[in-house]
């Protein structure tokens, strides 16, 4: 029977080519338009890292009181002070503090330009904290960390241009006229959004090429890349280490809820006993916020991200107002040939069947079409998108799948009025009108 | 007594009608929105710097490597070659570039003991050659004189000096009554004199629809550190030939550096405006495509309703009824529809508009852009009716005979 609805379904469609084409151009153009923008929107609100999203945190401290540039928030970084107070008390499974910092890479060819990288200061847990695959290698130990060794853990990306993708481990790379000893290449890792460096708003970006250990860029004075001061530190280094201001992101693994309690406790003691001291001029004001928290705080989907969702779906919506307009028009001119089926014991059930087939044989067809537009549309977007966000315009599996999943369902929600108006004519009436 | 038939052939078909409706409706109010957010975006984008003939200005961005201890002399041999090369007028170098990204954010107050800034700004380093090369228009007041300048250093938060000059935006913000010359500022609580404002300045970042900026500030400071920006104004018309031979004279002269980039202003501004053009770009697409599905949408659909009421445009006909009558049924009963769904649609449009300024950085659309839209949207349904209402009106009279 299904078989030959279809075949009634295309014969009917291709009777009048011109509104079937409108109605596949209206279901396909929406679905391309709501496509596109979806792709994007789920790439930048995509979790970056699902096996531990709902383990990692982001303690935050609020040195400063009320009104300080953050509203009631507190700064979404920490100050050294408070950073070093954490690391020591080690409350939490595994934690690390960091900062971005930049280097110009002096490779041995002397012929060779020089170039510049970023880098970020870390601690070793911060390797198996977020899953980062090792090509070649392991993390420092927490021994270098204690002494803050010349050691990095570079990108596969940076291994290639330097060493020609070899096993680099052993071997120095010059990093501002310093020795480095490379105790590690990563393996292929590009968390989306890179969680971890939202608040230095480099969401979009690729993971750094040079990973080092936090207390060697101490040591060395390595410069923060931001700050943020509440008031003004003196000039020196030890004078920015003891003041107010805020430039290090700080994350803990907490696994169980009991873990988090714990920390939420321990952050609180830590803010009340500042307090105290005199250091605080405030009650305490903290946050611990998970990864999808984090995210949702750091404002990481920016606004048009939102604007275009919106647009676009009402585009769709618009396309299948339209699609369902003509979808009654073609059905509505058709009351006599329903009429005869009718009169000739076709039940109610099968004309809707049959009306049916036909509105999904339409919404298969702008879900193909669509999805070609949606392909169109993605490369319209590499075109005008800022660079870092453009390369997230591509389409995967899922969004394949959602694409004619969203077609089919939208066409039949589209044409489920028509459908039963269809289904709904009388036979007596159409056979006494002709 | 005309428009009779029409209304009653509406009411027989009032699933269609209202289906069209509201696809005009809400065509309507995403048009508007997205127009409106085209607008100010591209606006924004095209907003003056406060930089005079950016076409001419040069930035070119230095890192040393290593951190030289002699950064300053280093600095300051850079910037004479600069000075020296065919085609450029002067040189500075500057911490931070109007829309460049990244420079030094800083808090206002106008009291000292105050607890919460006044507004944020964004504070410009300007040395001895700043004002040549930025070419700022100054509307009061005086520019800095040599003995204000001193030395900053990348880790000197506090302002060493005590004189700064303010955009029009942030002394209009603070002192409304226009006397904010001479006034004592506490810029990152260090007290600050006015001594000059200047017309316009834009911060170094541009975020969408923000009030703030033009909210800078310039302190008589010369940058000196081991990654700085190097502003170039060039004679016009010779800033391709000194972007080839800048990073050349410079590696010539040392080449211990990383040079990141060299960027024409104009460069400088589509990077800044890259997502706001992109945003434009994307819903003027969209914007297209609306129109273009409800106009086709509405000849398939009129052909469709004139097919199935052939025989009561035949028998009209064969009563009397011009074809110009038939055209305008079919025109008038388009444009009742178009109209009620454009005035629902216009409720919407502000609806829509309210829930995002709730929601984003966005303003009220004004009233004339809405009237506008709406009369071109039942423009444009006009036209999309016109061929399958001519179609209609030459129906032949005898056709309702026939069958």
């Amino acid at each position: 029977m299904f078989g030959y609805y279809l075949l009634l379904a295309v014969r009917s469609l291709r009777r009048a080519p011109v509104l079937t084409a409108l109605m596949i151009a209206a279901v396909s153009l929406g679905i391309g338009g709501a496509m596109t923008a979806l792709t994007v929107f789920r790439a930048m609100s995509g979790n970056p890292i699902p096996a531990k999203s709902s383990q990692l945190f982001v303690p935050q401290i609020d040195p400063w009181g009320h009104g300080h540039g953050f509203g009631d928030e507190p700064p979404d970084q920490l100050t050294y002070l408070d950073a070093q107070q954490l690391l020591r008390n080690h409350i939490a499974q595994r934690q690390t503090v960091m900062y971005a910092v930049g280097f110009t890479v002096i490779p041995q060819d002397p012929t060779q330009q020089m170039f510049d990288v970023r880098g970020r200061a870390v601690n070793a847990d911060f390797f198996p904290m977020f899953n980062v695959p090792f090509e070649y290698g392991a993390p420092w130990t927490s021994d270098d960390d204690r002494r803050g060794s010349n050691v990095v853990v570079i990108s596969r990306q940076l291994n290639e241009q330097l060493f020609g993708g070899a096993d680099s481990t052993g071997r120095t790379i010059d990093l501002d006229n310093h020795e480095y000893q490379v105790v590690g290449v990563l393996g292929h890792w590009h968390p989306v959004p890179l969680f971890y460096a939202a608040a230095d708003g480099r969401a979009f970006e690729d993971p750094e090429d040079v990973f080092l250990p936090f207390t060697r860029a101490i040591a060395g004075h390595m410069p923060w890349q931001s700050i943020n001061c509440n008031k003004s530190p003196g000039s020196s280094w030890e004078a920015h280490m003891q003041s107010d201001c805020v430039w290090l992101d700080y994350w803990v693994e907490l696994p169980t809820t009991a873990d988090v309690q714990r920390y939420r406790r321990f952050l609180y003691d830590y803010a009340e006993d500042q307090q105290r001291s005199g250091r605080f001029q405030n009650a305490p004001n903290n946050r611990l916020r998970n990864v999808h928290q984090w995210l949702v705080a750091e404002h990481v989907v920016p606004d048009s991200a939102y604007i275009m969702m919106l647009v676009a779906f009402g585009l769709l919506s618009v396309c299948l107002i339209n699609a369902a307009a003509l979808i009654l028009a073609k059905f509505m001119g058709r009351t006599s040939e329903f009429g005869v089926r009718r009169a000739l014991g076709g039940s109610r059930g099968a004309i809707f069947l049959q009306c049916l087939v036909e509105t999904a044989v339409i919404g298969a067809a702008g879900s193909i079409l669509g999805l070609g537009l949606t392909w169109l549309g993605l490369a319209g977007l590499h075109a005008v998108l800022r660079p870092d966000i453009a390369r997230l315009a591509r389409m995967d599996g899922s969004d394949v799948l959602i694409a004619v999943v969203l077609a089919l369902l939208a066409t039949i929600a589209a044409g489920l009025y028509p459908i039963s108006r269809a289904a709904r004519v009388e036979p007596a009436l159409q056979m006494k009108a002709n | 007594m005309r428009i009779h038939p029409l209304l009653s052939a509406m009411r027989h078909n009032k699933a269609g009608v209202i289906l069209i409706a509201l696809q005009v409706c809400l065509t309507l109010a995403i048009l508007c929105n997205a127009l409106f957010l085209i607008h100010q975006r591209l606006h924004d984008s095209n907003r003056p710097s406060g930089i005079a003939d950016e076409a001419d200005v040069l930035v070119v961005r230095n890192t040393w490597v290593g951190h030289p201890p002699d950064e300053k002399s280093l600095q300051e041999a850079d910037l004479a070659t600069l000075r020296r090369l065919p085609g450029v007028i002067d040189a500075s170098a500057a911490y931070a570039v109007p829309l460049g990204g990244g420079g030094w954010g800083c808090s206002v107050r106008t009291t000292e003991g105050q607890r919460l800034a006044t507004t944020w700004c964004s504070a410009y380093l300007a040395d001895e050659h700043a004002l040549k090369v930025l070419g700022v228009r100054l509307l009061a007041g005086r520019w800095f004189i040599a003995s204000e300048f001193v030395d900053r250093r990348e880790n000197d938060a506090k302002a060493p000096s005590s004189a700064i000059i303010v955009t029009r935006a942030l002394a209009d913000r603070l002192f409304p009554d226009g006397d904010a010359l001479g006034k004592t500022l506490y810029i990152d609580r260090a007290a600050q004199t006015i001594v000059g404002v200047i017309d316009r300045l834009q911060t170094p970042n541009v975020s969408d629809g923000e009030p703030d900026m033009e909210y800078s500030v310039l302190q008589p400071d010369r940058y000196v550190g081991s990654s700085c920006n190097y502003l170039i104004r060039t004679q016009p018309g010779q800033i391709d030939a000194v972007a080839a031979a800048a990073p050349e004279a410079l590696r010539k002269l040392d080449n211990a550096r990383v040079i990141r980039f060299v960027r024409t202003f104009p460069e400088v501004r589509s990077k800044a405006y890259r997502g706001a053009r992109g945003l434009a770009a994307v819903l003027a697409t969209i914007c297209a495509i609306l129109l273009t599905v409800t106009a086709f949408g509405i000849v398939g659909l009129t052909t469709s309703w004139v097919n199935r009421r052939k025989r009561e445009i035949g028998t009209r006909r064969a009563l009397g009824a011009t074809r110009r009558a038939i055209l305008h049924q079919f025109q008038i009963e388009n444009l009742i529809i178009t109209i009620t769904a454009c005035i629902v649609g216009s409720g919407l449009a502000i609806g829509l508009n309210l829930w995002m300024i709730g929601h984003f950085e966005m303003q009220r659309i004004p009233l004339m852009l809405l009237v506008e839209t709406a009369a071109a949207v039942v423009g444009l349904c006009q036209l999309a009716v016109l061929w399958p209402a001519l179609r209609a009106a030459s129906i032949p009279p005898a056709l309702a005979a026939r069958t």
